[in-house]
């Protein structure tokens, strides 16, 4: 056995430890769903509580009104939620679009914080610090500004909060709006579905463990006050805030019912450079948590700082490595000697991969059909092979600005009409 | 003035020799006859009866006469076709009655050479009536020719003309009478009875030569045909030395085998090919039957290019082509390019001939193959066997042991048979690169004399089957295989069962919603529903 040997059976190891570690994730995330499907739905017992919901805007102006009209139109008490919309340095018609929001509704709690190019435009960890000294709720709910949330996503993030005390923060589902747009929407759709029901339903039915999405979540004000706010460095604020919370010894529970519906990319362009920013920025956490792995106090975190670091970086290195082998050995220019499995075994795996990821679709509403299981077996040779292309690229980006001593820039998501 | 004139004399005795050369050349090089000669009209295929195989037979001892031919079933003649020939075939299986007039009017009034076998039909060829036959019932029957007495067979109905048959005419034995084979009455020659029989082939051969008026002298060669690179190579080696040592010039029909050319074993099998050709062996190229052949003709051509190219490569120079008589039903451009060699062996195809009209192309010499229990079959008056009337080939199979490659030795030998070196036939074709002549000179590729003594060359290193990979942890990886494959598979079966139970969980959690919908009343979310619209 040869150096490549090693390097492949160390690949092979990875990927099967993996593939079967995410088989018990997509069985415990349906155990889950059974579970909450069971459930009634969470009911506030008692007053309550009162809510700011921020929502970060950047040149949001194609789909603000849509997403602060639906806030507004949460089935929970008006005297008990305020909207803060934080429109970050826009240059956009979105200060007008918000102003006429605010002239019709003159009634409701909603502020509109127009920063300029000194105050903001630092990206949405900086809107979100803004927007929190005005925040006088004493939970916090995040929505992205090209959210339409369901009526009563409020109420159930909030109800599961007040609940219990053991909770820092909630997460609801995100669904994708744009899915019928194309195929790329389609692929983003099966992808949130399956990421949602296998990483956070799975996660939290195993480990109590959830990573906060970025938006449709709600947390304790608590909280923020004791962290001091949103890491403005961190280009992916929402995973960085969801490790903070588990230090503190906190859970962050997943809530299905409480449902968001959001733009996805609809080009491959404006889809690679949002995964590129999200690559980079979990990168940027895992990397500032890492020592949480050997440490004995940080036991909560250990498996999700583990679960980022084999997705970011063994899996994506076992990956790699083995396809530049494989290739390699192609071309006659290593060889390697180990047996490797049969062309069944794979073939077999791949059959796994689209029922895994079908059981995910099973849940909701629509997604149980033939053509969405042939999207999965095409999602798996190119949807899945471009997540590798991208994390290789966030990574290397990150990396980059690493060693030139640079803060991440903010992509800001391009949206689209409709 | 009188320089340019000499110059233009000099310029004309340069160029009057090469042109000549070129003529004769390009006269050399005409390998495939186009020109339709015959037309064969039939009247049924008479599947069911001893004369099935009549047009088969008739089409192969045309394409071994080099004779091209249209063929036409009576009922698709078309009025006045025979007028475009100067020779018509009639072959008549059946005693039905003919139910085209246009056939019958144009037969009245055919003034070429008319070929006529099997059943009269009256009035249809007037002088044919006239023909006294004599119709006999169960008969044992030879046919002799050329002092060679054929097998007896048993005949249920045999027609004959019955007169004496002329000095040193074919003839058909019945007991102790002869009969003439065929009848010629001016421009009609009436063959009463033809069956599936070599005797009776060689007989309608003779006709057809005769009628063809082919004067050239007949040979005949020998053929091992359907050798593979997966043959007995053992056995071909032995009978290439016995026939050497007993002075037997044979041919090797070799099937091409377009796959694995650089392997090993095609490089041994090249090896026994030149070894062949060094003992007096020539090589051709047996074009298997296209029945078993699941590749079109084009793919089969492109194939065949490569193979022959491949042949001339290794040392091995095939000179002909051995093939069925359905080959010539093709269009030449499918052939391609067997079609450019010039000789060949016709052996007859198997089954029936497919039905319809269709025109045959011709090599420029060829020959009918036969088996070797005909020559065995056959009995000569004089101690040498002599020759058939038509150039015939002995299709022999590679002996499967020693035992019966004596026993088949023995038969050439005890028949003392004449046979030609395929070789020293005049053949020639140009496919690709490569042009290749044989003669009584030798063997010539791209006009350049080759030798066929063998060298023993070792198979270069580079052929040699490699050893396959040794492979790390082999157990370790054959066990993990079958664990994960279990495991996988449970998985999966998991998946499925989690997949129906969804649907079932799914079409309850849904059932109110639709059976709303189609009441067309709006849906009213209830607690435990979720929304799921956007």
């Amino acid at each position: 056995m040869n150096v490549f040997d090693y390097l492949m059976l160390i690949n092979i190891f990875l990927i099967w430890s993996l593939l079967f570690v995410n088989i018990v994730l997509i069985v415990a995330g349906y155990v889950y769903y059974l579970k909450v499907e069971k459930e009634p739905p969470p009911e506030i017992i008692g007053e309550h509580p009162f809510v700011s919901i921020m929502v970060p805007a950047h040149n949001e102006g194609v789909v603000i009104v849509k997403t602060v009209t639906a806030l507004l139109a949460f089935d929970y008490p008006w005297d008990r939620y305020e909207i803060i919309v934080i429109n970050d340095n826009s240059s956009d018609n979105s200060a007008e679009l918000l102003k006429e929001i605010q002239d019709t509704n003159p009634s409701r709690n909603l502020t509109v914080i127009n920063t300029d190019n000194i105050t903001g435009g630092k990206g949405k960890s900086n809107a979100l610090n803004i927007g929190y000294q005005q925040a006088k709720g004493e939970f916090i709910a995040i929505y992205d500004a090209d959210n339409t949330p369901e009526h009563k996503a409020l109420r159930y993030l909030a109800a599961e909060l007040k609940a219990d005390d053991s909770l820092g923060a909630v997460i609801g589902k995100f669904r994708t709006r744009n899915k019928e747009v194309n195929l790329l929407t389609r692929f983003i759709n099966i992808e949130t579905l399956s990421f949602q029901w296998m990483a956070q339903a799975g996660r939290w039915q195993l480990m109590k463990l959830c990573t906060i999405p970025g938006t449709n979540f709600i947390l304790r004000r608590t909280i923020i006050e004791a962290i001091g706010g949103w890491d403005e460095k961190a280009v992916a604020e929402d995973t960085e805030i969801s490790f903070r919370i588990y230090l503190m010894g906190y859970k962050i529970k997943f809530q299905p019912k409480a449902v968001t519906w959001e733009q996805e990319p609809q080009t491959l362009g404006v889809w690679f450079r949002q995964r590129t920013r999200w690559v980079k920025g979990n990168v940027y956490v895992l990397i500032k948590n890492i020592g949480y792995l050997v440490d004995k106090d940080a036991k909560k975190i250990r498996f999700d700082i583990f679960y980022f670091l084999s997705t970011y970086f063994l899996l994506l290195t076992a990956l790699v490595v083995s396809d530049i082998i494989f290739f390699m050995n192609m071309a006659g220019l290593v060889s390697t000697t180990i047996q490797g499995f049969s062309n069944l075994l794979w073939f077999t795996a791949f059959i796994m991969f689209i029922l895994g990821v079908f059981i995910a679709l099973t849940t909701e509403k629509g997604e149980m059909t033939v053509s969405n299981f042939f999207i999965i077996a095409l999602m798996y040779f190119t949807y899945c092979q471009m997540w590798i292309i991208v994390t290789v690229y966030g990574v290397f980006q990150y990396l980059k600005d690493r060693i030139k001593k640079q803060d991440s820039k903010w992509y800001k998501t391009e949206r689209f009409q409709g | 003035m009188k320089q340019s004139i000499l110059i233009l004399i000099v310029l004309a005795l340069l160029v009057l020799p090469m042109s000549i050369i070129y003529g004769e050349d390009a006269g050399d090089k005409e390998t495939i006859s186009t020109t339709t000669e015959v037309l064969l009209i039939y009247d049924q295929l008479a599947a069911d009866t001893v004369y099935r195989d009549n047009l088969n037979t008739v089409e192969t001892l045309l394409s071994a006469l080099s004779r091209t031919a249209e063929r036409s079933s009576i009922d698709d003649y078309r009025a006045g076709q025979m007028s475009g020939y100067q020779k018509v075939i009639i072959l008549k299986n059946t005693e039905n009655a003919i139910n085209n007039p246009a056939f019958i009017a144009d037969c009245q009034n055919y003034s070429g050479a008319l070929l006529y076998i099997g059943f009269v039909a009256p009035g249809l060829i007037p002088s044919l009536d006239s023909v006294p036959i004599s119709r006999q019932m169960g008969r044992t029957v030879s046919v002799n020719m050329n002092g060679l007495a054929g097998n007896s067979i048993w005949i249920d109905d045999l027609r004959v003309v019955d007169e004496r048959p002329g000095p040193g005419e074919t003839t058909i034995g019945v007991g102790t009478s002869a009969y003439p084979f065929s009848k010629t009455l001016d421009r009609l020659t009436y063959v009463p009875t033809l069956i599936s029989d070599p005797g009776f082939a060689l007989g309608l051969g003779e006709i057809l030569k005769d009628w063809f008026g082919l004067a050239t002298a007949a040979h005949m060669t020998l053929l091992i045909p359907d050798i593979y690179p997966f043959s007995d190579l053992n056995m071909v080696i032995e009978t290439s030395n016995a026939f050497y040592a007993s002075g037997i010039p044979f041919a090797l029909g070799v099937v091409p085998i377009d796959d694995n050319m650089d392997f090993p074993a095609m490089a041994r099998f090249y090896q026994v090919l030149r070894y062949v050709q060094s003992r007096n062996g020539t090589i051709i190229v047996h074009r298997p039957s296209p029945v078993t052949v699941s590749d079109g003709n084009a793919v089969l051509s492109e194939k065949m290019y490569a193979v022959i190219t491949k042949m001339v490569e290794n040392g091995v120079y095939p000179l002909g082509l051995a093939t069925g008589e359905s080959l010539f039903f093709d269009k030449v451009s499918n052939v391609s390019p067997l079609n450019l060699f010039s000789s060949g062996v016709i052996l007859p195809d198997p089954g029936i001939t497919e039905p319809g009209s269709k025109e045959t192309w011709a090599l420029s010499s060829a020959s009918l193959g036969i088996s070797l229990e005909t020559i065995e079959r056959t009995s000569s008056q004089n101690r040498n066997f002599g020759n058939y009337p038509i150039n015939t080939t002995i299709v022999m199979p590679l002996p499967e042991n020693e035992a019966a490659l004596a026993a088949q030795l023995g038969v050439i030998n005890n028949k003392w048979l004449s046979l030609t070196d395929y070789k020293r036939l005049n053949n020639y074709w140009t496919i690709g690169q490569n042009t290749i002549t044989s003669s009584a000179s030798g063997i010539r590729v791209n006009g350049l004399p080759v030798s066929l003594s063998y060298d023993e060359e070792p198979i270069e290193a580079d052929y040699r089957y490699q050893k396959p990979p040794e492979y790390s942890l082999e157990k370790i990886f054959t066990a993990g295989n079958t664990f994960l494959l279990t495991v996988v598979g449970i998985i999966i079966v998991l998946f499925i069962v989690i997949v129906v139970f969804s649907r079932r969980v799914y079409l309850n959690k849904f059932r109110k919603i639709a059976h709303n919908e189609e009441k067309n009343e709006p849906v009213k979310t209830s607690p435990e529903q979720e929304d799921n619209t956007p």
